[in-house]
């Protein structure tokens, strides 16, 4: 342990790791992890490591790309299931995955979110050929429902023999390791970030004869969407100066559109749609509030990208919200009708009254959260995870053993398998026989930080 | 962190730490600290500048490691927080059903081994049980027709008085516009949206409203009723000579298995949800969910008429097979139904009476054709369910670890609807 700390004190020697992200969801699909992988990767590169990304085949688009600055992205072909995530299968993707790993050289396997089977996989098998394994959760898990109860148990295989695992927010942290019974030291908390250039204020701030209160959310019933459609006749009667604009589509769109017809509100509730994630900024920049009625958030990325455009930020305080923006910035609510209905008129006249200066949310936000700093604190795992030294296969399997009565027999059996496995991969495909990828050179990179 | 992370049996700490106390548990994240990531700031200051305290925010840059782990880390984690204590009388009363039902289908199956083995009339039982059917009907008819006016009477009282109030609490509103109806949002009861509504649609039917289901058609239930014994009729000779080709065993067996299935997928539900009416208003959406709420599963219903035929097919004569078959319905799938009745209108001791008929006339009619043994046999079955089944669930109550945090979706308040 003495060795490592003098290690990192010193920063010449610092390595270079060659780096698999691997996740179902990445672009063309757009969303908070996907972006999350991308600007990761993007720092990652700039900082000096080499990064691929491994995913499964979005329509026509199979085989590899290379993104800017290098990033490539390996689309492999696996059956999609529901939502974007592939098949459940334990041991089907080993082969694909050796062959990239190897090809690509790789050092640390990092998955992100645990919807995603393909991550779940590559940890294992990465894992089983004595790579190191990092894993990063997006969201959070209940424990009541027969889903979660599978989902927590996939969890727990995956990170019982997991090198790190990073959450979004602390709330997060707490849930994971509950969710994986995990030691919490194990655990880092490392949140999102915004390109601030991506989300700079308006020019000329709009006037406050009409405040325009935005949301951008997909209208699902867990982002809140039935609270949304009781409060705004509620708050459209109490100010006539306020006007809405949600951008977003969801299943609760529909009652969204009925509740703008019923109340006659169609000159001042605009329903926009679904947008790019390119054209956030220009739909936030329109208002003055931004409203997240979420019902449950990990992190909630749009609130950090809504205070960078310069808007008072009305949420719920569920998840882990309450920790992503300073108070000034914010107006917190309960996830009940009255309560929002209140933190908004709160909003409105602490706007109208001049208490707050947005316009100064930018610059701060630019300090708070940036993906180089990010991917500094990401290193640090990577450099953490790489002091260890693997577990013995023997070591390994009582870990796995000690998982449960049940589960424990089952998850060693796994592991067993997965080990036979990769002996006749070894034997069918030598090592040697597989040619290296030829890496991007990145020694620019590396000069101007 | 190597050490520790390395000798194997960590997991074993790991797991446990979720087992223990929440209280328990701010030990042991003490003990954690010192595994943290080496902090290159550490270092450079001096020992004397003590550290601020750690925050749950992600905003402030703070002076920990980001694998740091406070001692409040998971201070808003509740356990069993909505966990019910249950009582052991009402256990028991909920594992009563399980053995009524185990009754119900004895008594068919005694009905079958009387008509086939010791050469029983076979319109006996079937008219005794058709009769009982009727009376059943006849009640279940004007119960549900009493308790529907009731409930329409004390609707109309409240929507006059509903409407007097209106008058005189919102005189300037205009009427056409919707949005005035959220200024009585403040006046009491679940009706003043319903008649909000009325009242600015000048609609005044009230039948929309009503949450007790509405009696049965007279005429359709004869209509149907005579359709199907038409049918049984006529088919009785092709369900008799159905199972020719097989041997007697195998219909045994699968009569038994039947039975089985039909006691698991049977619907036990002793408690019928109170339906608010405001809810029964809000969209289709939750007028379906309301139907879905009182339709209970027919699978054990569908089972048993199944199990019917199966035995009918057995018997030697066309008019037994008839008798038997409309028997079975009648006990498997109309008396059930109306038994859900009677515990969702509350009548507690008819419910009872019908309970204790059932098993003791089954229990008696064990002793006078099977013997003591096979009565002693059935009687402790149904007494190890009911009686020695709830204390074998309050025993599991002990293994019950639920946790909730602030992770779990939060359930919208929503009122104006």
């Amino acid at each position: 342990m003495t060795v490592s700390y003098s290690k990192l004190r010193s920063p010449r020697k610092k390595r270079s790791y060659n780096i698999a992200m691997v996740s179902d969801f990445f672009y063309p699909q757009p969303g908070g992890v996907e972006l999350h992988i991308y600007h990761l990767s993007q720092r990652l590169i700039a900082r000096g490591h080499s990064v691929i990304i491994i995913t499964h085949a979005y329509k026509d688009r199979t085989g590899v790309r290379t993104l800017t600055n290098g990033l490539k992205v390996y689309y492999v072909p696996y059956l999609v299931l529901y939502r974007e995530c592939t098949f459940p299968t334990v041991f089907s993707a080993f082969p694909t995955l050796r062959q990239i790993f190897i090809r690509e050289n790789i050092d640390i396997v990092h998955g992100h979110g645990s919807f995603s089977s393909l991550c779940h996989e590559a940890i294992l098998h990465g894992n089983t050929m004595g790579l190191k394994t990092v894993f990063t959760d997006h969201s959070l898990f209940g424990f009541a429902t027969v889903g979660s109860i599978l989902g927590n148990k996939l969890l727990k295989f995956t990170l019982t023999d997991v090198g790190h695992v990073i959450c979004v927010s602390n709330t997060c942290k707490e849930n994971t390791v509950l969710r994986a019974s995990l030691d919490p030291a194990c655990v880092s908390v490392i949140p999102n970030a915004v390109v601030s250039s991506d989300f700079e204020p308006a020019k000329e701030t709009p006037s406050l004869k009409t405040i325009t209160i935005v949301v951008i959310s997909r209208l699902f019933p867990n982002k809140g969407a039935d609270l949304l459609t009781a409060i705004i006749p509620r708050l459209c009667l109490r100010h006539p100066e306020i006007r809405f604009l949600v951008a977003g589509d969801g299943p609760k769109f529909i009652d969204l559109e009925q509740m703008r017809e019923r109340y006659q509100l169609q000159d001042r509730v605009q329903l926009i749609g679904s947008i790019r994630h390119e054209q956030v900024r220009d739909v936030m920049v329109q208002g003055q509030i931004y409203l997240h009625p979420s019902l449950t958030e990990a992190f909630g990325t749009v609130l950090v990208e809504a205070a960078s455009c310069g808007l008072l930020v009305v949420t719920t305080n569920v998840g882990g919200i309450p920790e992503v923006l300073p108070g000034k910035m914010t107006v917190f609510a309960d996830p009940e009708e009255d309560s929002l209905v209140n933190a908004v008129n709160v909003a409105v006249s602490k706007l109208k009254q001049n208490k707050i200066d947005t316009s100064c949310f930018h610059k701060e936000i630019e300090k708070m959260y940036d993906w180089s700093d990010i991917a500094v604190r990401t290193e640090k795992v990577y450099d953490n995870v790489f002091e260890q030294e693997n577990l013995t296969p023997v070591n390994r399997l009582i870990k796995y053993y000690n998982c449960g009565s049940w589960a424990g027999i089952l998850f060693v059996l796994c592991i067993v398998v997965d080990n036979y496995i990769l002996r006749v991969l070894e034997w069918w495909m030598p090592r040697e026989d597989i040619d290296g990828a030829k890496k991007w050179p990145n020694k620019y990179y590396s000069h101007t930080l | 962190m190597i050490d520790s992370k390395h000798s194997g049996f960590s997991s074993c700490e790991t797991n446990s730490y979720v087992t223990r106390e929440t209280s328990v548990s701010i030990t042991t994240t003490e003990r954690h600290q010192q595994k943290q990531f080496p902090d290159p700031n550490q270092s450079s200051k001096s020992h004397k500048h003590r550290k601020r305290p750690w925050k749950k925010l992600l905003w402030v840059k703070q002076d920990y490691a980001d694998n740091y782990t406070d001692t409040s880390f998971l201070s808003q984690l509740k356990r069993n927080s909505t966990v019910v204590t249950y009582s052991y009388w009402r256990l028991f009363r909920d594992f009563s059903l399980i053995g009524m039902h185990l009754s119900v289908i004895m008594s068919v199956i005694l009905v079958f081994y009387g008509i086939y083995a010791l050469n029983w009339d076979p319109v006996r039982p079937t008219i005794v049980s058709t009769i009982t059917t009727f009376v059943g009907f006849v009640i279940y008819a004007l119960t549900l027709k009493i308790r529907r006016n009731r409930e329409l009477i004390n609707l109309q009282r409240r929507k006059i008085e509903q409407l007097s109030k209106h008058r005189s609490v919102s005189p300037f509103s205009r009427p056409n516009s919707p949005l005035s109806q959220s200024s009585t949002d403040t006046l009491d009861g679940n009706l003043n949206n319903v008649n909000n509504r009325n009242v600015s649609r000048h609609d005044l039917n009230l039948e929309k409203y009503l949450t007790e289901p509405s009696p049965p058609d007279h005429f359709g239930t004869f209509k149907s009723s005579l359709l199907i014994l038409l049918h049984l009729l006529t088919l009785s000779p092709v369900l008799k000579s159905l199972t020719n080709s097989s041997a007697s065993d195998s219909i045994w067996a699968i009569s038994a298995w039947l039975c089985f299935l039909n006691m698991l997928f049977n619907d036990y539900v002793i408690d019928f949800p109170r339906v608010s009416r405001v809810s029964s208003l809000n969209s289709v959406d939750d007028q379906d969910l309301l139907k879905r709420k009182y339709k209970s599963s027919n699978l054990s219903k569908n089972i048993a008429l199944s199990n019917a035929i199966v035995l009918a097919s057995r018997l030697n004569s066309n008019l037994s097979a008839f008798c038997y078959i409309l028997f079975s319905i009648e006990v498997c799938g109309l008396f059930p139904i109306f038994n859900n009745f009677t515990r969702r209108c509350q009548f507690w001791k008819f419910h009872t009476i019908q309970l204790a008929s059932i098993v003791f006339g089954v229990d008696y009619s064990m002793y006078r054709i099977f013997g003591l043994g096979w009565m002693a046999c059935w009687v402790c079955l149904q007494l190890l369910i009911v009686v020695a089944g709830p204390f074998y669930f309050l025993a599991l109550q002990k293994y019950k670890d639920e946790l909730q945090g602030p992770w779990d979706t939060a359930h919208p308040v929503v009122k104006s609807f």
